[in-house]
């Protein structure tokens, strides 16, 4: 481009030039964190200032006081725990059964291969919606609603979206590899588990970052398989809250600003993951 | 001689047999976990939910085969038709709204060397967070007597709206707010699509003297046509399933103006107890996303995939 640029004006232009483009993605940043930032703003107003007129964008005299009052009477430290209790299993699972799974699609030659992989991947076709209300009866049967087990088992063991992006990174790997640990006398699994599952922490950690997000943010399943105040995630205490507290938003922004600090954090450290994750398998919102 | 030769075929031959099977036995212990949740998680609860929707099936009591009444009853039911109408219609607003912001926002991050990062932790960032938290503030933003939209209206001396608790403009709110929720997920893909797209193309093109647009219409937009066509597949998918912020935000009102497809189906299941009439709603959920999966993976044969 610039090696066209032999005009007379070329030369101030050779100054660092900053592009238009950046005005609108400043206004269109600016859109997208406002409500972050009000969200914020509100919960450090005073409870009884949140809808004064002159209320602007920034709290006149900032008071965490709403903090406080979520986690007493919201009871939000115990959210907290619970969507860990939640998430974190169904992270570790979820990431060791696809990478088994992955690799044994990539690496093994057996008979249904095809056939078993395609099986996977329909099941993103079918929407979560189908399988939730059959779900919910069999968990009633065996008595495990109101439990956790069906927020964990269904994520941990049946991700097509984990097992689909562990494959593509085992296919990548050379086919070398293979023969030289059947030379060495080497079985699949030591093969999977010293070899090549140590070379795999940046698809791991994807997924992992993904699925957890996934399951600390979900709203649906926690919706209908829990019941009991006690076992709710931040998502379903903060949703009931809205309810029962409808005006009391500096409560509410106090707490919803606590359910989304792990997930800024999350992103801010590891956005680049994230990034290629989506933009591997279309994954997301 | 030959004697001989083939026994050292058959005998390789043999363990190469006993080697696959080997593996076979070694490929399903690897797959068992995940073979276990396929069945168990999907398989068996998505065949139970089709046969549901034939029953009259309530838990605790009795079970009677009541062959397409559930979805006679529902497909004349008034509260679907205009959950349907509503998801529709949302669909309508949201899927092009959405593809334009964008790809709008793509076209643009390619443009500029510096700050991408910080671009992209602006619009990425409603992504990784709970759905939940983030429509509780647009709750606020747009509440219709003191939110901060009506206040920016007032500002600017605009007259004021009435957003999500007027029955014409809550689905529209709704839609604005989702834009917002999901617009990150599309931008990653079309950067990623715009950017597989050779440079010497554009360069070419420039040479040419094609200018922003034209590049744009005739030589860019075809190319991403595949990105273009998964993008739109994924957003109506996304749209058709439509819940958490109407849940949250109006409860489906006012009256029954932001009622969404899966909305309904979760007032039939778990309000209702009615298993039978929403396992015949989501199996009607389950047929129309597959039918446009279809007819776009069908239109996408159209679009033009090379590349070379």
């Amino acid at each position: 481009m610039t090696a066209t640029d032999s005009s007379p004006t070329a030369t101030h232009r050779r100054l660092p030039r900053i592009s238009r483009a950046h005005i609108p993605l400043i206004v269109g940043a600016i859109i997208m964190v406002l409500p972050l930032i009000y969200m914020i703003s509100v919960s450090l107003t005073p409870a009884d200032h949140v809808f004064d007129a002159d209320a602007g964008l920034l709290p006149k005299d900032p008071t965490i006081a709403s903090y406080l009052d979520a986690f007493a009477r919201l009871d939000l430290g115990r959210g907290f725990v619970n969507s860990l209790v939640i998430a974190v299993p169904v992270t570790v699972g979820a990431v060791i059964t696809s990478s088994m799974a992955g690799f044994a699609f990539a690496r093994l030659e057996f008979v249904g291969r095809t056939l078993w992989f395609l099986a996977i991947l329909m099941t993103i076709m079918v929407p979560v919606q189908v399988r939730l209300i059959a779900e919910y009866i069999g968990f009633s049967y065996v008595g495990l609603l109101d439990t956790y087990w069906p927020l964990i088992l269904p994520a941990a063991l049946n991700s097509a979206f984990g097992v689909f992006l562990m494959r593509q990174y085992f296919l990548s790997l050379p086919r070398e590899m293979d023969e030289a640990a059947e030379l060495d006398g080497a079985n699949p699994w030591q093969f999977f588990w010293q070899i090549v599952l140590p070379q795999a922490k940046a698809p791991m950690g994807a997924l992992a970052l993904f699925t957890f997000l996934a399951s600390w943010n979900d709203f649906f399943a926690p919706l209908i398989f829990l019941t009991s105040d006690s076992l709710f995630t931040l998502p379903l205490r903060m949703a009931s809250t809205a309810g029962l507290y409808g005006t009391e938003w500096a409560l509410l922004m106090a707490a919803a600003c606590v359910a989304i600090l792990p997930s800024l954090i999350a992103f801010i450290l590891l956005r680049k993951y994230i990034v290629a994750g989506v933009s591997f398998t279309g994954a997301g919102k | 001689m030959a004697v001989s030769m083939t026994t050292a075929r058959t005998g390789i031959k043999a363990r190469r047999r006993r080697n696959s099977r080997q593996k076979n036995g070694w490929a399903y212990l690897f797959l068992a976990p995940q073979l276990v949740g396929l069945l168990l998680f999907t398989v068996v609860p998505t065949l139970a939910t089709i046969a549901l929707s034939f029953t009259n099936f309530r838990l605790g009591g009795t079970s009677d085969w009541v062959g397409f009444e559930n979805y006679l009853n529902q497909l004349s039911d008034p509260v679907l038709l205009k959950a349907a109408t509503n998801t529709v219609v949302f669909t309508l607003m949201y899927v092009p709204a959405v593809v334009v912001a964008a790809l709008t926002v793509s076209l643009l991050f390619l443009r500029v060397r510096r700050g991408r990062a910080v671009y992209q932790t602006a619009y990425f960032m409603p992504l990784v967070t709970s759905t939940a938290a983030t429509s509780l503030v647009w709750a606020l933003v747009f509440q219709p007597d003191y939110g901060l939209a009506n206040k920016a209206l007032e500002g600017i001396g605009l007259p004021v709206l009435r957003w999500y608790s007027s029955p014409d403009q809550a689905l529209p709110t709704l839609v604005l707010i989702v834009v917002w929720a999901t617009v990150g997920n599309s931008i990653i893909l079309f950067t990623a699509g715009i950017q597989s797209v050779p440079s010497h193309i554009n360069e070419a093109a420039a040479l040419d003297g094609a200018t922003g647009l034209k590049r744009l219409v005739f030589i860019t937009l075809p190319l991403i046509s595949p990105t273009l066509f998964f993008v739109i597949t994924i957003t109506v998918i996304g749209s058709l399933q439509f819940f958490v912020e109407p849940f949250i935000i109006t409860s489906g009102g006012p009256g029954n103006a932001t009622t969404t497809v899966v909305l309904e189906l979760y007032r039939q299941a778990f309000t209702y107890s009615a298993i039978g009439p929403a396992a015949a709603i989501s199996c009607l959920l389950f047929v129309a996303i597959l039918l446009l999966t279809l007819i776009q993976f069908r239109l996408s044969r159209w679009v033009s995939y090379d590349r070379d």
